[in-house]
């Protein structure tokens, strides 16, 4: 099925979760902040949901220095 | 006693700014040079969080001089912004923000600047605003270390109320160095990004 990653249609296999995801991706999980069809939930909350063909997702990462 | 600060700004603006109060989460390279900004700007309030103590290595980018050091931050933030700016209101918090009182102690905010230096720390603060509040703005910062280019250090609108200022991949942890340039940069895009949500009234795409 296909979702919209940042901006970019991505292909990825039915019932992904979002921390399968992340986990594909290489993303740090304790680095990023994320949003799925323009509502954020902590990482904790939503990790374990599905993604649905269409869904659209937003996953900023974070690096070091203030 | 005259002030200056807003002199050069349009009648229309003055009165949003002076009613602004910003939440600034770290007073150090980032948070310091914000808050200077915004208090030139003429920006009415400002509340600081930050936990440390000015300390000589702060000295390259952060807004602090010797006669500081030893000195919590957030104090001695708070005796400059006053000095620039008379009119200024600064509540300060020696307080490190974290996961179990990040809601309450920003809950009165709609405009919150994370500047804090750690990437964890950075997400935790977008992430936990951002679900909780649900009227409030946070410009944050990611990506300024290293000595590359000006022009890559940007200002990105990544998630619907998340404003996200820096190059986005230089970080500090892969030995790059934080110049006071590329800090100071950032720290004038975060003020920026502020100063226009305050004048749209965060009617801003």
């Amino acid at each position: 099925m296909h979702i919209q990653l940042n901006g970019q249609k991505k292909e990825i296999p039915e019932h992904t979760t979002l921390e399968q995801l992340v986990e594909g991706l290489k993303f740090n999980a304790s680095r990023i902040a994320v949003e799925i069809n323009g509502q954020i939930k902590t990482y904790d909350a939503s990790k374990s949901q599905r993604l649905c063909p269409g869904d659209k997702v937003e996953i900023v990462a974070f690096v070091g220095g203030g | 006693m005259y002030y200056p600060h807003t002199e050069r700004c349009p009648e229309a603006h003055k009165l949003s700014l002076k009613k602004a109060h910003v939440a600034i989460v770290g007073a150090g390279g980032l948070g310091s040079n914000v808050a200077m900004l915004l208090a030139r700007a003429g920006v009415g309030s400002l509340t600081i969080f930050d936990f440390d103590k000015v300390e000589i290595h702060n000295l390259n980018r952060q807004h602090y001089f010797p006669a500081h050091l030893g000195i919590p931050k957030v104090l001695a933030l708070k005796a400059q912004l006053v000095a620039l700016n008379p009119e200024i209101t600064v509540v300060t918090h020696e307080t490190f923000v974290d996961e179990s009182n990040i809601k309450t102690l920003l809950e009165p905010y709609t405009y919150i600047v994370e500047a804090v230096d750690v990437a964890e720390t950075k997400a935790l603060i977008v992430e936990q605003v951002l679900s909780n509040l649900e009227t409030a703005f946070v410009v944050s910062a990611s990506g300024m270390a290293g000595t590359n280019s000006a022009n890559t250090i940007k200002t990105h609108h990544p998630l619907t109320r998340l404003f996200l200022c820096g190059d986005l991949v230089s970080d500090v942890g892969d030995n790059l160095g934080l110049w006071p340039t590329r800090v100071m940069l950032c720290a004038a895009h975060q003020a920026q990004k502020i100063l226009e949500l305050i004048i749209k009234g965060g009617q801003h795409a």
